[in-house]
């Protein structure tokens, strides 16, 4: 029988005797020894509920919370005072590695890499592209973005000859927008990873220089990057500030920077095959309109604060690595209605140091509760109203076209329009 | 990264309107060289991007300090001298960008701005803003300045040429679209409110076009009060000589229909001339705003006063006992607002 075996027998056992704690204990040493102490925490809780002084317990707990036991006052019979868990250690003064001095020792003995010597100039680029392990399955809820996805990006390009009959271009990139903390840009990761392509994230920092001309060739090099990489998904994280509309912008440098985009983009539609661009922004609004225009970024998906399904998977998630126990997550997932899965990451984040405040206050090692949680959702204020002000504004006057339908229909579904 | 690079970034944050990224690098700038004019003076724009005027104010002096010659600092203490409502201060200010840099027409156009504000300086607003858009008839702030110069000086067969002129140079410059509606007919309400929502769809967080459409829709509820007033004086006077034995008489009938005929005419005119978006935008601040509501419930009260002492056989006592001094009340009223709150 293997430990796997073994350890399912022994859950099936606690579960017809869950007072039998000697058994739990059992188990949840086998659950330690399998790497596997996230789940034998519950277990070693429940027993020090019901024995706080088992010695076998606390340190079956520390364990798997992962620092040594400590020895209980015999004096007291309580715990130890805070100031004593992680008693100072003396250790040797640190010795850094002399790498200059490593260098001059072996300088003569390993040859340069390269013939010119220069190794950074010849060193590849200094983007990196990712392979995206997620897929769309990895986000949960958020099934009308889905949906929206699969018929305006994934459908078309998985299936081409289909494309090709429907008369359906396959040319022309996706713009994401919505709210901050909402998760685009893990839907952009999500959505490589279904196409099976490279990930190569674009931020304005990777573009933005302050020579002339040398934003311009950082976004030329970048581009080219995916071209090699095909097949590729190109994400411009933030477009609005590598795209704004040339409107709003008075340095000429900043508009070529705009105008390089748009010659790269359709560059990527007329010459290469498997580069996928897609964008995100907050600020759709402020993206030049030339980028939205046919073969560019034309179509958009609103992508919206997450919905219940998907705020559960955003708690099970930022919890899933955390000693944590009895958690409702469909009662959190039900009051942070209108929370960011940024918001709900704060919200898991401090509930974590109340406990943890409140462990190294009493002495005592306690799991994050339901308590911690609900306290912390309170504390906690949406951060997406000012966005949502904005919005509200763009979608009463400067929805020409339908270009913001999705969110007027949100809005107007939550009652802020 | 050296500091002139960083400070170059700075710049290009600050047009990029990402102002917390700008204050950031920025930081990293002055700890390294506090003594660098340009970069308090690129804090000082973060500032008046994060609309913190004194602050702005305080980036600016730091910056004329230490570069007392350069034209910039005081050029960006006139900008936060004005945001902060001291015109006089702002016009100082600005001369003295001018007098540092005579050639530059951002410095003419500034000290344009600010001495228009100030009723003795409005011919002096009249020439720097045409210096200015003499050195730059590219750009649509000069023309801008001219208009709004233009406006102070009197000049006011010129002003909606040089706005339109803007408008040519920046389809979607806020300020000017917002100015050009001002100078439509006051009486033109929908056509007026179509005007500000236009220039709320170039910015739709522009503060200035969204109060002036609020103050349409107050406009709009006090003509319907002047007229329910209007109606109310009329049922009086043919009240007056009315037998009430006869009940309804015709005269009054008359005023009833013509009443119902003219709200309905001018409220279908007036909603069909502005867009649909505005239209959500002023439903939902009616309710919202204390003012706007007062009115509205002006207008409710003397529409149903004037329909029924039109209508009700009772109705010519109740005009000229109890709804005569209302219905004064309420043209006072309505053209109090209408002479008060133009905007």
């Amino acid at each position: 029988m293997t430990d796997a075996d073994l350890i399912a027998s022994l859950q099936r056992a606690v579960e017809t005797a869950p007072e039998d704690a000697a058994l739990r204990l059992h188990l949840a040493e086998l659950l330690v020894a399998a790497d596997r102490a996230v789940e034998a925490v519950p277990h070693v809780a429940l027993v020090l509920q019901q024995d706080p002084s088992s010695e076998r317990g606390r340190t079956l707990m520390a364990t798997a919370l992962g620092r040594p036991a400590r020895p209980r006052s015999e004096e007291t019979g309580v715990h130890v005072e805070p100031a004593d868990i992680d008693p100072p250690v003396a250790r040797p003064p640190a010795v850094r590695f002399d790498w200059s001095a490593a260098e001059e020792d072996l300088g003569e003995l390993v040859p340069p890499m390269f013939a010119d010597g220069d190794a950074e100039e010849t060193d590849g680029s200094p983007y990196d592209v990712e392979v995206s392990g997620l897929g769309l399955a990895d986000v949960g809820g958020m099934t009308e973005v889905k949906k929206r996805l699969e018929a305006a990006f994934l459908a078309p390009m998985r299936n081409p000859e289909l494309s090709r009959l429907y008369g359906k271009s396959l040319r022309g990139g996706l713009l994401l927008y919505g709210p901050p903390g909402c998760g685009k840009t893990f839907l952009a990761r999500a959505l490589a990873g279904e196409l099976g392509a490279h990930f190569l994230a674009v931020s304005l920092a990777d573009v933005l220089d302050m020579y002339i001309g040398q934003s311009e060739r950082n976004l030329k090099d970048l581009f080219e990057l995916a071209r090699r990489s095909a097949p590729c998904v190109l994400f411009l994280d933030e477009v609005d500030a590598i795209g704004q509309k040339r409107s709003n912008l008075r340095n000429s440098s900043m508009r070529t920077t705009v105008n390089q985009l748009l010659l790269e983009l359709d560059s990527v539609n007329g010459e290469n095959e498997g580069v996928f661009v897609l964008a995100a922004t907050n600020h759709p609004w402020d993206v030049d309109a030339a980028l939205r225009r046919p073969g560019r970024l034309d179509r958009t998906v609103l992508v919206l604060p997450p919905d219940r399904e998907a705020r559960e998977a955003v708690f099970r998630h930022h919890l899933k690595d955390r000693p944590v126990e009895r958690i409702d997550v469909r009662a959190l997932a039900r009051a942070t209605d209108g929370f960011s899965g940024a918001d709900i990451a704060h919200a898991c984040e401090t509930a974590a140091e109340r406990a943890l405040l409140d462990s190294a206050t009493s002495g005592t090692v306690r799991m994050i509760g339901m308590d911690d949680l609900t306290a912390a959702v309170a504390e906690v204020k949406p951060s997406l109203s000012a966005w949502f002000d904005t919005a509200r504004n763009v979608a009463l006057f400067a929805n020409e076209g339908g270009l913001y339908d999705d969110l007027v229909g949100y809005l107007r579904k939550h009652r802020m329009l | 990264m050296d500091d002139s690079g960083s400070l170059a970034r700075a710049e290009a944050l600050v047009e990029l309107r990402r102002y917390a990224e700008a204050e950031s690098v920025l930081g990293h700038v002055l700890a390294a060289g506090p003594d660098d004019d340009r970069a308090w003076c690129v804090l000082a724009l973060v500032h008046d991007g994060l609309g913190h005027a004194a602050r702005m104010l305080e980036a600016a002096n730091r910056a004329v300090a230490l570069a007392p010659d350069h034209e910039w600092g005081h050029r960006l203490a006139s900008i936060a001298l004005a945001r902060l409502e001291q015109p006089e201060e702002a016009v100082r200010a600005a001369a003295e960008a001018v007098r540092l840099d005579p050639h530059g027409w951002r410095t003419h156009l500034q000290y344009s701005l600010v001495a228009a504000q100030v009723s003795r300086l409005a011919q002096d607003a009249y020439r720097a803003a045409g210096r200015a858009a003499g050195l730059a008839p590219h750009s649509s702030d000069a023309h801008f300045a001219l208009g709004f110069a233009s406006d102070a000086s009197g000049r006011h067969e010129e002003v909606a040429e040089h706005y339109r002129e803007a408008l040519r140079l920046d389809p979607e410059h806020v300020n000017a679209l917002n100015n050009l509606t001002n100078l439509q007919p006051r009486t033109r309400l929908g056509s007026r409110a179509a005007g500000y929502a236009r220039a709320l769809r170039a910015d739709p967080s522009a503060e200035v076009p969204r109060e002036n459409l609020e103050l349409m829709a107050g406009q709009f509820l006090l003509h319907l009060t002047l007229l329910a007033g209007l109606a109310l004086v009329a049922c009086a006077v043919v009240g007056v000589s009315e037998d009430l034995r006869h009940g309804l008489s015709p005269g009054r009938l008359l005023v009833g229909a013509l009443l119902v005929l003219a709200v309905a005419g001018y409220t279908a005119k007036v909603v069909r001339a502005v867009p649909g978006g505005a239209l959500r935008y002023l439903r939902s601040r009616v309710v919202r705003d204390r003012r706007l509501v007062v009115t509205l419930l002006l207008a409710t009260g003397s529409l149903t006063c004037a329909v029924l002492a039109a209508l009700a056989p009772w109705g010519g006592s109740l005009a000229i006992g109890a709804l005569r001094p209302l219905g004064l009340l309420a043209v006072v009223v309505g053209v109090q607002g209408l002479v008060r709150r133009r905007p």
